[in-house]
């Protein structure tokens, strides 16, 4: 998936290179393909084409918005989830873990003695003696940058891209530090990346509770952002 | 030549007199507390209420944070010991209404329309004689923001506005 990716966003690049710096005609002439591409781009000066600059540039961002929304697709299937190591990449952090800003992207491994999370200059970690409750919930998160992409490179047509809500689970976890208080971590993933949290955590003797068993924390039932996950 | 290093210097001196009276009111702020310590207790919920239970550990973290920033004051969690020879001002609180809201809608439509709001009364006494110092119902709101803002941002600016009202409680 990530080579897919990085493949594609590699060739939209070296498409608005090429605009800069145009190629030979003759390498041009023996591709056929290339040759259309100049001339969608207007990469070849004397094309009688109209299209301007600022199209192929949105064109191009409007190509990297789309490959994303689909990577973020493959995703969901679990190709991200490498298999080799007992953890989760990437996950989106929202509170709880010092030295980390909302919504900042970490890691997290499965070690003997407990959770750890690993993010650029941040390494936490919570023993798993000392974890009261995990809560798996269903929510859904929208990507902002996405949307604002979207709006910059179709005029404000792609701005409606914020009705898309992306299904994620949430993970509650209620832990207590080493003085006995009271403290907790939010962190949002995959729903791919939800079933696999779950089963590293029960195979360490971690019950991981669903919404409609989360009494303690709660006390309430969930609402619809957080709906109960055995209803779907 | 001789004005522009007069007015250099008055503005030298400005600038000086402003740092050392801000200096001055932090450390009134730190040095005039009763309470050196305050302990947060997780907010409850009121009976009826759906609130998700994200958004309750987002409120008790967000806090605890906030908190931390205020001079002066060391945070105590709900469970730890307290100290005791010191005072300690414990922080409760009650979730008393939640509008979920919805970005979409902050985003495109806007004029307030799908605002989350968060409200809660919160309740600050004294850990050992009981006493109420502070009394008070509070809210956290997202109407608008970058692409709508993000909804749990409310547990944020509830978290801010408790700090605020406790910072001048003890001030």
């Amino acid at each position: 998936m990530y080579g897919f990716n990085v493949q594609a966003i590699l060739s939209v690049l070296f498409l608005i290179k090429e605009r800069l710096i145009p190629m030979q005609a003759g390498l041009a002439a023996s591709q056929p393909l290339w040759n259309s591409m100049r001339r969608l781009f207007r990469l070849d000066r004397r094309s009688e084409f109209s299209f301007h600059v600022k199209a192929a540039k949105s064109l191009a961002i409007a190509m990297l918005v789309v490959i994303s929304s689909f990577s973020n697709s493959f995703s969901n299937s679990g190709y991200c989830v490498e298999p080799a190591q007992p953890g989760l990449q990437k996950l989106f952090h929202l509170v709880g873990v010092p030295g980390l800003r909302r919504d900042q992207r970490v890691n997290l491994a499965f070690d003997a003695e407990g959770l750890s999370f690993q993010a650029s200059k941040v390494q936490y970690q919570v023993p798993y003696a000392r974890i009261h409750q995990v809560l798996l919930l269903n929510s859904d998160r929208r990507y902002e940058g996405r949307t604002y992409a979207a709006a910059l490179a179709t005029y404000g047509v792609g701005a409606l891209l914020i009705l898309k809500k992306h299904h994620v689970d949430t993970v509650v976890l209620d832990y207590v530090n080493e003085r006995g208080g009271k403290m907790g971590i939010v962190l949002q993933m995959e729903t791919s990346q939800g079933e696999v949290f779950k089963n590293l955590m029960e195979s360490r003797n971690v019950s991981v509770e669903e919404p409609e068993a989360a009494s303690d924390i709660s006390k309430q039932p969930t609402t619809t952002n957080t709906s109960d996950r055995s209803k779907q | 030549m001789k004005s522009k290093f007069l007015s250099i210097a008055v503005f030298a001196s400005a600038f000086a007199l402003a740092a050392s009276a801000t200096a001055q009111q932090n450390s009134s702020t730190t040095s005039g507390n009763k309470y050196q310590y305050v302990q947060v207790n997780r907010f409850a919920v009121e009976p009826g209420l759906d609130f998700p239970p994200d958004y309750q550990l987002t409120i008790d973290e967000d806090l605890n944070k906030v908190l931390w920033k205020i001079k002066g004051i060391k945070v105590l969690r709900e469970g730890e010991p307290l100290p005791q020879s010191e005072p300690v001002l414990v922080v409760t609180g009650t979730i008393t209404k939640f509008k979920k809201g919805n970005q979409a809608a902050r985003y495109l439509v806007g004029f307030g329309a799908g605002a989350t709001v968060i409200g809660a009364h919160i309740k600050c006494f004294d850990a050992a004689t009981k006493e109420v110092v502070l009394e008070r119902d509070v809210d956290g709101k997202v109407i608008m923001g970058m692409m709508g803002g993000k909804s749990e941002g409310a547990n944020n600016g509830l978290a801010k506005e408790v700090a605020k009202d406790i910072k001048e409680k003890l001030r």
